[in-house]
């Protein structure tokens, strides 16, 4: 019998609302190729195993820097027994090849925990590893574990890895991005259980979409353009025939876009909607679709903007609002103003178009006046809530500095790190007095208050929440202990004298 | 004849031929209102009918109503009409949408403030905003309160 070619997972944490999109789409990559492959979503196990006790704690754990130490004994052990359990899944079917899928920083430590007990079994497979959650320091770490690793868009360096061409530029390096997305596979979903997701967009199994790759903007705290340098796009008439493809054969008529943002090349856009709004007129689809979506100056868009994005089915669209203060909107490089949202979304209330905010709370420029201003625009919009249009938002966990955000390089000049157990999470700005993580955090609770008492849902809250806890259990354990003593924690402000 | 009444209060009650937007301040304090809009002169001389299909008819579309300035494009199909038909077993007892062709109110609860009272129903149908979250999300914030509290002390 042919051994298996390949057996791809995705590991925790990624938020528990939609399949793993990496394994679905190498797989289907792989698969139109020849290969045979098959993909697990570990992620998923963790939900489906703790969703009755203890998931916020458990999901915490895989998270980032976070300090086992302080973790519940038998929730480690049960965490152990889970990883075990991938383990045996991974060799169960013998595989030539095994891929983990580190889809942020966040699913590092998972990577770590498998490839130990990798080591400590019997196997002959080659195990590679890929994601957005790769990086050179991190790699040093754990080379010793792995055959080889992926750092960009896996498909075409999985393929020449599936065939032995171990010399194919991205394998064990970084990968060349891929300019045709047409020339690529179809998503292939089919290993995963659809039903155990949470019910993020309706009450329906909904598939991942790729229409582009990287963005359009360079917004100063994200790191989409280190992963995609250019802005890449399938063309309209390839992503309607997929919609149209799973539609007639799954039944399926709720798509996510994985994109950074759906709207980035507008000709494309205009293309896609009016097509996918043509076949929801001329039959009884009623396809859906959302994703990330960046809000644009209204003055920039045709007049059937609006209206054919409704009628093509668009859904709970994620919008990077990010802040309420046109100053730190600016020195964000968002290319827009609270002005522009506010007309952006009146568009969405009187089309009928729904969305979900997501805020960043403690911008290094971010004033008291400016976060006052972000709270104001929850007031302002709550009527938005009221009518049904905007779904909720996301308040997330305070500004984090990841690798490979443009704002790194004003390290020393707008922000410090503190050196603590979370230094993404654990520094001070230097242009904003006394803004550190206690400042911040003091800010996102504040944030949720409001949010609470203006009945605006804050989606991920409560994984939100459970992750700040354990930052700052372990940021006052290191104040506590004196490793601050001899750091910087406060800006230097004699410049400002 | 249109008449437009919260908590029977009588706001409107006039003319409207084609589209007209109506803007009427409530002064109305009370939590519960009910607001309810009904064609007040129809009679079955205003349906005309040829060959068994009506030519011409006397009606009134809903196009928009906004409660202190939300527009309750959603919420709007929870009211609910009792019409008096021209004749027995002409229709539903009950009847809910954006149209009037008969008499008889169509009424619509909320309460007051509207706005609070709409975001608390639009939260009350997020999927992924349940009760058991919220539960989770008040445990998780009082955990890190009392840890500055502690941390302070």
């Amino acid at each position: 019998m042919k051994r298996l070619d390949c057996v791809i997972v995705s590991l925790p944490f990624i938020e528990y609302y939609l399949p793993a999109a990496a394994p679905a789409v190498l797989k289907g990559h792989l698969e139109s190729k020849g290969f045979t492959v098959q993909t697990h979503d570990f992620n998923i196990s963790v939900k489906h195993r703790f969703q009755n006790d203890n998931l916020v704690v458990a999901s915490s754990f895989f998270h980032n820097n976070s300090d086992s130490k302080t973790y519940d004994k038998s929730l480690v052990e049960q965490i152990n027994e889970l990883v075990d359990s991938w383990v045996d899944q991974l060799l169960e079917k013998n595989p030539r090849f095994i891929g983990l899928s580190v889809f942020s920083v966040d699913s590092r430590k998972a990577c770590e925990l498998v490839l130990q007990k990798l080591q400590e079994r019997q196997h002959d497979s080659k195990i590679f590893i890929g994601g957005m959650g790769l990086e050179e320091g991190w790699l040093d770490t754990i080379r010793d574990k792995i055959d080889f690793y992926i750092m960009g868009e896996g498909e075409l360096a999985c393929e020449n890895l599936l065939k032995g061409n171990f010399n194919f530029k991205g394998i064990n390096g970084k990968v060349e991005q891929i300019q045709d997305l047409d020339q690529l596979g179809v998503a292939d979903y089919k290993d995963y259980d659809l039903s155990l997701y949470d019910k993020f967009y309706n009450d329906k199994k909904v598939v991942q979409i790729t229409g582009s790759r990287g963005c359009v903007r360079n917004c100063s705290f994200c790191n989409v353009n280190t992963h995609w340098p250019s802005f890449t796009w399938r063309s309209a008439k390839s992503i309607i025939t997929e919609i149209k493809r799973t539609y007639e054969t799954h039944g399926i008529t709720d798509f996510f876009f994985t994109d950074s943002l759906i709207n980035g090349n507008l000709k494309v856009y205009m293309q896609m909607v009016e097509g996918l709004a043509n076949y929801n007129y001329s039959t009884n689809a009623k396809i859906t679709w959302g994703g990330q979506y960046i809000v644009r100056k209204s003055s920039h868009l045709s007049k059937e903007y609006f209206s054919l994005t409704r009628d093509s089915g668009a859904y709970n669209l994620a919008l990077g609002v990010e802040s309420g203060s046109n100053d730190v909107l600016e020195h964000m490089k968002k290319g827009v103003t609270r002005e522009d949202l506010d007309a952006f979304i009146e568009n969405f209330d009187s089309h009928n178009i729904t969305c979900a905010y997501m805020i960043i709370i403690g911008y290094p420029t971010e004033t008291d006046k400016n976060f006052e201003e972000t709270m104001d625009l929850l007031y302002d919009h709550q009527q938005y809530v009221a009518s049904g249009t905007i779904h909720g938002v996301t308040l997330n966990t305070t500004m984090s500095m990841y690798q490979g955000i443009p704002l790194e390089n004003q390290e020393n000049k707008i922000f410090i790190r503190d050196k603590s157990n979370h230094n993404y999470w654990g520094w001070t700005s230097t242009v904003v007095p006394g803004l550190d993580w206690e400042k911040r955090l003091q800010r996102r609770l504040i944030a949720q208050k409001i949010c609470d008492m203006l009945n605006w849902p804050t989606i991920s809250a409560d994984r939100e929440l459970g992750q700040i806890l354990k930052i700052h259990e372990s940021y006052l354990q290191w104040k506590k202990n004196g490793i601050s003593k001899n750091i910087q924690t406060q800006p230097d402000l004699s410049h400002l004298s | 004849m249109v008449k437009i009444c919260v908590n029977k209060h009588i706001l409107f009650h006039d003319k409207i031929i084609e589209n007209y937007t109506a803007e009427i301040p409530v002064k109305i304090l009370a939590k519960n209102q009910i607001l309810s809009i009904e064609l007040t002169d129809k009679t079955s001389n205003d349906t005309l009918i040829k060959n068994g299909k009506i030519v011409e008819d006397k009606f009134l579309k809903i196009r928009k109503i906004y409660l202190d300035g939300i527009n309750i494009k959603n919420y709007i199909y929870t009211a609910r009409q009792k019409p008096l038909y021209h004749f027995k077993n002409q229709g539903d007892k009950t009847v809910k949408g954006d149209h009037l062709f008969f008499q008889g109110p169509w009424k619509l609860f909320y309460q007051n403030p509207p706005k609070q009272y709409l975001t608390k129903i639009a939260k009350g149908k997020q999927l992924i905003k349940t009760d058991q979250k919220h539960l989770i999300v008040e445990k998780f914030m009082s955990k890190i309160q009392n840890l500055n509290v502690t941390n302070t002390l």
